[in-house]
């Protein structure tokens, strides 16, 4: 599911950050980032070793304050978009560390809480949602060269990239000869280079 | 199609050219034909590939998607998106805090500006016209309890006892609306932790400011107080004394916050009970509340402190760091931090020395008082020769020599022929070493020449070592990319095995230096081996730590380690299947020892008791199944009121609790429920009211609960507090997915009996999958059994088992890491590849045949491949390839018993080929 949106073809779909960062914002894009940016959000609270009922409050807090952030930070274009999401990070856990938001929360260990507000929880926090919008943008990177290869040259590039098959394995399995699946990766390797740095590129020079 | 032998592999250039298709034509079928045939350019081309894939390693994940979220998270997220706006025009003003704070009005100040939030309470900056200065006004977090008032209190009483030039002042505190503050000294030049920021202090300045707060911890303690929360926060840096904001003057440190300090030998009614609330970062190990043995929190616990802000203004990172605070706490609560010089190489050994003494584990191993820490710093800044002692009397003299070139020089002149006989005598053992010291102890330089030589003899022991280490890591790289056949991973274990052991039989030479780094590797050696299906040398390797363990001066981390290893040994006992040596095993680890036991030690035994137990009873010995788990039930670190409140305790106690019931004679109806039943019933709704919100996952096997359950809700109609469909309910709940599995199981094991095209009947286990991607316990079962219904049905007529066989390679094909490559997956796979070997033999595809079977051994285990080999051997000889045959047997390995088959079905064909006309 997560790989292909239902509505919008590869083709023409944005990161989602991308199209959130305008003053309005649409409620599916914001759904969507909801969907894909709560768990490594709840994950950051669990593994401080809140409970669950905790984490989500904890986390509940942050989309708020990143909800009300995101409007209020223009995207600059001469700045790197990670810089941006850095920013808006940065002010929501800011904001729900000083305003005592969990203070709050009812069963929290005090002590994991006071690990939450410290700068180390914040970097982690940053480094886990960068590293999610990273893996967002190789996935649609790799959702757009899909649509343009056969489904057999995708296959096999799967298998022997992402899955470290070994390649008379994969030749067998997709019923190439051995080089022609190297070959084949390779394509295929190139056009998700080629993509992912295009989709860069247009996030630094915004839309 | 040209073999390997006939067309020379091509070179890397044109290699390159074949990947990116641009040969031209023929001599690319050509090439094609030979990369077809030649493992060698497969692996070239492999690695130019890999190379053109130039993403960072993060990005580089399994072909999984994202992670589906759970029933519980979808409700979750959909209750976010209701209550969540979507994010809309901005605020009014984007300075405001939400909600936006009303800055007190304390009558006598004014111009209030918020300046931080801290775990304790606001602090502003504010004017105070009355007395014309900038003052800090400390207030209470709003909403917290009333404690906090007293301890507002508390804070304001102890530093008004204090006054020292390193210490914040107080002026005073006052109340407003019933919420008291603080009225504190302004200090205008921020935290050390600002400054800290902008990188590493310059090391006299660093040192400077440690000592003036080591001085100011002086008086603190001497008035009873302990600080306890020691970090560089809460080190201010006061550009002048009389504290004007525009003062050019040196920095001084002012030590500040004293919310958590506590007062010993005061009666307090405030919760003191060691478990200090703050960052781990600069905590003291007894302060974690983890430390093996834990010990009473001190003026120590300051020591240690003052030496980790020390630490992180001169290498800019706190001693221990790592990827969650939990973690760090662990290794706070664990570890001796590294020396500050690894990351700073120009801080001076003293220096290092001196932090060293401050960050021990041991608290009695610390300075024992703040003055005396001050003083050696004091000495350090003056060059002096410091008190605090290193590890060897070697490195002191060493030191000493250092500060005194001259001497040194012309000492080693004397000693010319002395240094030379000791260089040359490093290699030639001991005895040796000994002659050279009664040599040059007739000068007296003498120490100094001993010194060089133990230093010398040291670097290369610990150079030795790092060459055994630089193999581990290598060789864990190695194995777990799985890119290795079975023959090479025995190669390579052997490989670094013989080190090992060469090594470990100079085991005097391991000092006590890197005893600890020793021992970890080798335990992580020997859980590699376990996870590589390497059992025997897994235990022989765990068994070699014992020669290593008694050096590691750190109790803690030996007590971990000797853990780790009893654990392991008992699962590897159970999978050779010496079954009385790991209940042996086991019944010491029993045994309560005498230091105090961490959480995660208790669960890892309460583990090993477990799958012990599990596995005495599918061997048929109920009994003593039933006795291990009633021993384990009774130790003391079980029961106890601190037990039911640790979640991780109480499951472990529901696995065996569960167990045995299931091993205990089965209930008779009619009679009353035992104590242990109605003792069950209680845990386990306890765990289920505190699971309902829970993702921790519960190990239980949930099919013999729901049996057990039913059993019980049928016959212990007064135990039924929920009904049997609660119950059911909840584990349905709580692992829905084996019920289904279970049901899948046992349809496709009926189906495929009775029918002669299985395509309907596999259709439903490719759904379960897709649905479920992440159960790997049902995908081994269906691969499994997939497997065997291959095996059994392989006939010429129909394409039957050669459908099960391609499905159950799909199912591991398409499974995740790592159990795609662990030593299991790899066995399924292989019992997969084999039987499709086969069922393509019944349909007379020999040449396709072959290579089923040559990937079956690329991912065999050891003592599979003999029959794989035989196989592969008859199936040449019926293609009529002797050659290829004989070539094959070459690859048997001497001790397998296919060898001999093999020698014989050679025999046999080539008397049958002669004696043919």
């Amino acid at each position: 599911m997560a790989s292909r949106h239902p509505i919008e073809a590869p083709e023409t779909r944005q990161s989602l950050l991308a199209r959130l960062k305008g003053v309005s914002v649409q409620p599916e894009a914001w759904q969507r980032f909801l969907e894909i940016y709560t768990p490594p959000i709840l994950s950051w609270c669990r593994s401080y070793g809140l409970q669950e009922a905790d984490a989500r409050d904890v986390t509940q807090e942050v989309l708020l304050r990143i909800s009300r952030y995101l409007p209020q930070f223009d995207y600059d274009p001469t700045r790197c978009f990670r810089g941006w999401l850095r920013t808006i990070v940065h002010r929501s856990w800011c904001d729900w560390m000083e305003c005592g938001g969990a203070g709050q929360v009812g069963t929290g260990d005090t002590r994991v809480l006071q690990l939450l507000r410290g700068l180390p929880a914040r970097d982690d926090l940053l480094a886990r949602l960068e590293q999610q919008y990273d893996r967002e943008l190789l996935q649609l990177a790799m959702d757009r060269v899909r649509e343009r290869v056969e489904p057999q040259t995708w296959r096999v590039f799967e298998l022997l990239a992402l899955q470290q098959v070994a390649g008379i394995e994969a030749a067998r399995h997709t019923g190439m000869k051995v080089a022609s699946a190297f070959a084949a990766r390779s394509k295929v390797q190139r056009m998700v280079r080629d993509e992912l740095s295009r989709l860069r590129d247009e996030n630094r020079v915004g839309t | 199609m040209t073999g390997p032998g006939s067309l020379p592999c091509p070179a890397t250039d044109e290699l390159r050219q074949l990947l990116q298709r641009t040969l031209e034509p023929t001599r690319r079928e050509l090439l094609d034909d030979h990369v077809e045939e030649c493992g060698f350019c497969q692996s070239r081309m492999d690695a130019l590939a890999q190379d053109e894939w130039q993403l960072p390693p993060t990005l580089l994940l399994p072909a999984q998607p994202p992670r589906q979220p759970d029933d519980d998270e979808a409700d979750f997220i959909r209750h976010l998106v209701r209550s969540i706006p979507v994010p809309s025009e901005p605020c009014d003003s984007p300075a405001d805090p939400v909600p936006p704070t009303v800055l007190p009005c304390i009558p006598g100040f004014d111009r209030l500006e918020l300046v931080g939030r801290g775990g304790s309470g606001e602090v502003y900056r504010a004017w105070q016209p009355g007395l014309g200065r900038w003052v800090a006004l400390k207030t209470l977090v709003p909403n917290r309890s009333p404690d906090r008032a007293a301890r507002v209190n508390r804070e304001a009483r102890l530093l008004g006892r204090l006054t020292h030039p390193h210490i914040v002042r107080i002026h005073g505190m006052g109340e407003v609306e019933g919420q008291p503050y603080l009225v504190m000294e302004w200090i205008a030049g921020g935290s050390l932790q600002d400054r800290i920021r902008r990188g590493p202090l310059p090391i006299n300045d660093a040192v400077r400011f440690a000592r003036e707060i080591a001085s100011a911890l002086e008086l603190v303690h001497a008035a009873g107080i302990i600080h306890r929360d020691l970090k560089p926060a809460n080190v201010l840096l006061d550009p002048s004394i009389s504290g004007e904001t525009d003062g050019d003057g040196p920095l001084i440190a002012r030590l500040t916050d004293f919310s958590i300090a506590f007062e010993p030998d005061a009666n307090e009614r405030l919760s003191q009970t060691g478990m200090v609330i703050g960052t781990p970062d600069y905590m003291a190990p007894e302060q974690t509340g983890l430390a093996p043995q834990p010990a009473a929190v001190g003026p120590a616990a300051d020591i240690y402190g003052v030496g980790a802000v020390l630490y992180a203004a001169l290498t800019g990172r706190p001693p221990h760091q790592a990827e969650t605070p939990v973690a760090v706490l662990n290794l706070v609560a664990t570890r001796e931090p590294d020396s500050p010089c690894m990351y700073r190489p120009e801080i001076p050994r003293d220096l290092g020395t001196i932090v060293g003494k401050c960050l021990r584990q041991d608290p009695a191993q610390r300075y024992q008082s703040a003055g005396e820490l001050a003083r050696d710093l004091e000495r350090f800044l003056q060059g002096r020769p410091i008190h605090a002692r290193p590890y060897t009397l070697g490195e002191r003299i060493w030191n000493w020599g250092q500060r005194r070139p001259i001497a040194t020089t012309v000492g080693a002149c004397l000693l010319g022929s002395g240094l030379y006989v000791a260089a040359t005598l490093l290699e030639q053992g001991r005895q040796r070493e000994q002659l050279v010291s009664q040599l040059v102890e007739q000068t007296d330089e003498a120490e100094k020449a001993t010194a060089i030589a133990e230093k010398s003899l040291a670097e290369a022991r610990y150079s030795r070592w790092q060459t055994i280490r630089q193999l581990i890591l290598k060789a864990t790289t190695q194995l777990q990319d799985g890119s290795l056949v079975a023959g090479q991973r025995r190669g390579l274990v052997e490989t670094v095995r013989r080190h090992l052991r060469n090594r470990l039989d100079d085991a005097d030479s391991i000092t006590t230096g890197f005893a600890p780094e020793f021992a970890e590797m080798l335990n992580h050696w020997a859980e590699l081996e376990e996870r590589h299906g390497f059992f025997p040398q897994a235990l022989e390797d765990g068994s070699r730590l014992d020669a290593v363990l008694p050096k590691l001066e750190d109790g803690s981390r030996r007590q971990s380690l000797t853990l780790s290893r009893n654990c392991r040994h008992v699962r590897l006992l159970d999978r050779l299947n010496r079954l009385d040596d790991a209940s042996q095993q086991l019944a010491a680890l029993l045994e309560p020892g005498e230091a105090a036991v961490a959480d995660v030690e208790v669960l890892a035994v309460l583990d090993a008791a477990s799958q012990h137990a599990r596995v005495l009873r599918d061997a048929g010995r109920k009994e003593q199944a039933l006795a291990l788990v009633r021993r384990a039930r009774g130790e003391w670190w079980l029961t106890g009121e601190q037990s039911t409140d640790n979640l991780l305790r109480s499951q472990a106690q529901l696995e065996l609790q569960l167990l045995e019931l299931d091993l205990a004679t089965p209930l008779v109806p009619g009679t009353p429920p035992s104590a242990d039943e109605e003792d069950w019933t209680k845990t386990l709704r306890r765990v289920f009211d505190r699971q309902r919100n829970s993702v921790l996952a519960l190990t239980l096997e949930p099919v013999r609960a729901a049996q057990r359950l039913d059993e019980l809700a049928r016959h212990r109609p007064q135990l039924a507090q929920f009904t049997r469909d609660n119950w059911r309910q909840e584990i349905h709940r709580l692992d829905p997915v084996t019920h289904a599995a279970e049901r899948l199981i046992q349809q496709l094991s009926f189906d495929s009996a009775a029918t002669t095209d299985v395509r309907p009947a596999l259709e439903p286990v490719r759904q379960f999958i897709d649905q479920h991607p992440d159960d790997l316990a049902t995908r081994q079962r269906l691969a499994g059994l997939l497997v065997r219904m291959a095996q059994s049905s392989a006939t010429p007529e129909t394409t039957a088992s050669l459908e099960q066989a391609r499905l159950a390679i799909d199912l591991v094909m398409t499974a995740h890491e790592p159990w795609r490559t662990s030593a299991e997956g790899r066995s399924v796979l292989a019992e997969a590849y084999r039987a499709e070997a086969s069922a393509l033999r019944s349909q007379g595809g020999l040449p396709a045949a072959r290579q089923s079977l040559e990937l079956a051994l690329s991912h065999s285990p050891d003592e599979q491949r003999g029959n794989l080999f035989l196989e592969l051997v008859q199936l040449h000889l019926a293609l009529g390839d002797r050659a290829q045959a004989e070539l094959i047997a070459a690859r048997i390995e001497d001790e397998s018993p296919a060898r001999e088959a093999v020698r014989r079905l050679l025999r046999e064909s080539s008397s049958h080929e002669t004696s043919s006309p």
